[in-house]
């Protein structure tokens, strides 16, 4: 218990760092922030008086941090200018299609992941693993970006199986996943295999293969299970690299998403859905690894007793 | 007599300290090129890089024709003799866009390890070595801009700075510090406390002479292999972010900003796309390759992971 309290107290501290850099991130803009928020719109005194107002802008920082942080807490996440809407809508509608990129593209890159270290680690030091574990490094050091294009020219150009724009169908989500998964996969396939190899070489694996256990009971009661915990770890680790994934991913297949609502929104200078949606991904960051780090006792009693 | 028995401990004493430096003689120095020579990954990696960047260094000589040159009579031609990687829309030759681009990229990449190296690098130390609030008040700060996806960060950055060439180097050097100061924080803290170092302070030397003298060089392997390893993920976000059309600008030739370039055409002049892709694909493997020897070699408690 005093485990997951520090761990939710540490959140809550990162939690509140977090806002307050974003919230500074504006103050850092060139320019007033009213005229930052404002885009084109700030020729407009009226619009211009209004916003100071409701910023509080003649107020000192820390109550203008406070009013913001309240909006926020209260859903409240400013309004787009650029876009005419609620920044909150506008997240609202972008969302769930880079829940769903993000979901399969970590489905795609464990299964794929777990075959190609469970192959390495089981033929190890073979031509098995090293063609295996060259893969994986391919894969990691592989721009995304360009790997996307590769296979939209492969699958959607050259054979015409999948669109070349990815829509909201099933057939559309194909090729995004795919290019999201395999850039993601090498880390998981060789985290899976290190992790198998110093299982087998522990003193327990030895034991039960002395006391005449086969290998295949061997290997998933004794190797498999032990193995579990540090792939874990890099699902964890996996979060920021699905999430930075998702961004170009988007961007690729032109697909709506958070990480595309990003970068339109850097490009068109629209401050406030900036904010937000570099709020919201380090935010679900840091829960997710949080919710990782408490799996840790569930699954590994030794870890948390302290 | 006695005296041999005296002899026994003090000759096993003796002979722990010289088995210790004995299998370091066998395995050969660190620094000899042999060794890593032997490895099939940084033979390799040194290959891959060796293709991409000789012709980047060369392009004046291998390429008879500059970056922006267009040709309104030769657009979109496939590779051929005459144009070995083809021409855009705008009738340039891809290949000397892909030799000239790849000094952008590349060199913005190389410009992010020295930025986000040195700085790192010295909050590192300072952390490290003198501990204390100021060394709690960096190791938080730290903490807190790892909290961040990396290309949050970058893309955060970019943001306040706008888009360019410059911006897009400090934003991915920003990403690179808290690595580079979490790594030497952590030999500092290390190498602090060895006995040399202990000795070194008992001796009257100051802070400034211990840091530049022992714990630097403690901790330079470290400091190499990160530079090798985090060189290709640089290129990789300076590539993005000229993808994302956040970096360089065109008609500037960047790998990443060619390929976004190449993307409208696609589907009727791949090698817009694919050439300058590929040769960043090349680099970043090179790269990586390489990284992994080298760690490999001079963090053997690390290897195979």
């Amino acid at each position: 218990m005093v485990y997951v309290g520090k761990r939710l107290l540490a959140l809550v501290v990162l939690l509140i760092a977090i806002s307050v850099l974003v919230f500074l991130m504006l103050q850092a803009v060139p320019g007033s922030p009213v005229t930052a928020l404002l885009g084109q719109s700030a020729t407009n005194p009226a619009a211009v008086a209004r916003l100071t107002q409701e910023l509080g802008l003649n107020r000192p920082l820390p109550v203008q941090f406070w009013r913001w942080v309240d909006g926020v807490l209260h859903g409240n996440l400013g309004y787009s200018y650029q876009n005419q809407q609620p920044v909150s809508a506008l997240i609202g509608q972008n969302l769930p299609s880079t829940v769903e990129l993000a979901a399969s593209g970590l489905l795609i890159s464990l299964v794929g992941g777990i075959i190609l270290g469970v192959v390495a680690a089981v033929r190890r030091n073979t031509a098995v693993d090293s063609v295996s574990m060259g893969i994986a490094m391919t894969l990691v050091a592989l721009p995304s970006f360009w790997l996307g294009l590769i296979l939209i020219l492969l699958f959607a150009v050259v054979l015409p199986w999948f669109p070349v724009v990815g829509g909201s169908s099933l057939r559309g989500l194909v090729l995004p996943a795919f290019t999201l998964g395999l850039g993601v996969l090498g880390i998981t396939g060789r985290f899976v295999r290190s992790s198998l190899l110093e299982q087998m070489h522990s003193s327990h694996v030895v034991a039960a293969r002395a006391k005449g256990l086969n290998r295949r009971t061997v290997f998933l009661k004794h190797v498999a299970r032990n193995a579990v915990l540090p792939v874990l770890t890099v699902v964890g680790l996996q979060i920021g690299a699905l999430l930075s994934g998702t961004v170009l991913v988007e961007m690729v297949f032109s697909r709506p998403g958070i990480g595309r609502l990003l970068v339109q929104s850097i490009l068109s200078k629209d401050y406030a859905t900036v904010q937000a949606t570099v709020l919201i991904i380090a935010g679900f960051y840091a829960v997710t690894n949080l919710v990782v780090d408490l799996l840790y006792p569930l699954l590994d009693p030794r870890i948390g007793g302290t | 007599m006695p005296t041999d028995r005296m002899d026994e401990p003090l000759l096993a004493g003796a002979a722990a300290p010289l088995e210790v430096a004995v299998p370091g003689v066998e395995d050969e120095p660190l620094s000899r090129p042999a060794g890593l020579l032997r490895q099939g990954n940084f033979v390799v990696g040194v290959v891959l890089l060796a293709i991409v960047v000789i012709p980047v260094l060369l392009a004046p000589v291998l390429s008879s024709v500059g970056p922006d040159v267009q040709n309104p009579s030769a657009t979109f031609l496939g590779p051929s003799l005459g144009h070995l990687m083809g021409t855009d829309q705008y009738g340039r030759s891809i290949w000397a866009r892909v030799l000239y681009g790849g000094r952008y990229t590349i060199g913005a990449s190389v410009a992010v390890v020295v930025l986000g190296g040195i700085v790192g690098t010295v909050l590192g130390l300072v952390a490290g070595y003198l501990q204390g609030a100021v060394g709690f008040l960096i190791m938080r700060v730290v903490d807190l801009l790892l909290a961040f996806p990396g290309i949050l960060l970058a893309l955060g950055v970019t943001a306040i700075l706008g888009p360019s060439l410059v911006n897009a180097v400090i934003a991915v050097a920003i990403v690179a510090v808290p690595l580079y100061a979490r790594i030497v924080e952590g030999a500092a803290r290390e190498i602090r406390n060895l006995p040399y170092v202990r000795a070194s302070r008992a001796l009257g030397a100051g802070p400034r002479h211990i840091i530049v003298r022992h714990v630097l060089p403690g901790a330079l392997p470290a400091i190499v292999v990160q530079t090798t390893i985090y060189l290709g993920i640089a290129a990789l976000w300076i590539a993005a972010l000229g993808y994302l059309g956040l970096g360089v600008q065109p008609p500037t030739p960047e790998w990443g900003q060619m390929v976004s370039d190449g993307q409208a055409s696609l589907s009727i002049a791949w090698w817009g796309t694919v050439f300058p892709g590929a040769f960043l694909a090349a680099f970043v493997v090179g790269v990586s390759l390489i990284g992994d020897a080298l760690r490999d070699r001079l963090n053997p408690t690390a290897a195979g992971s």
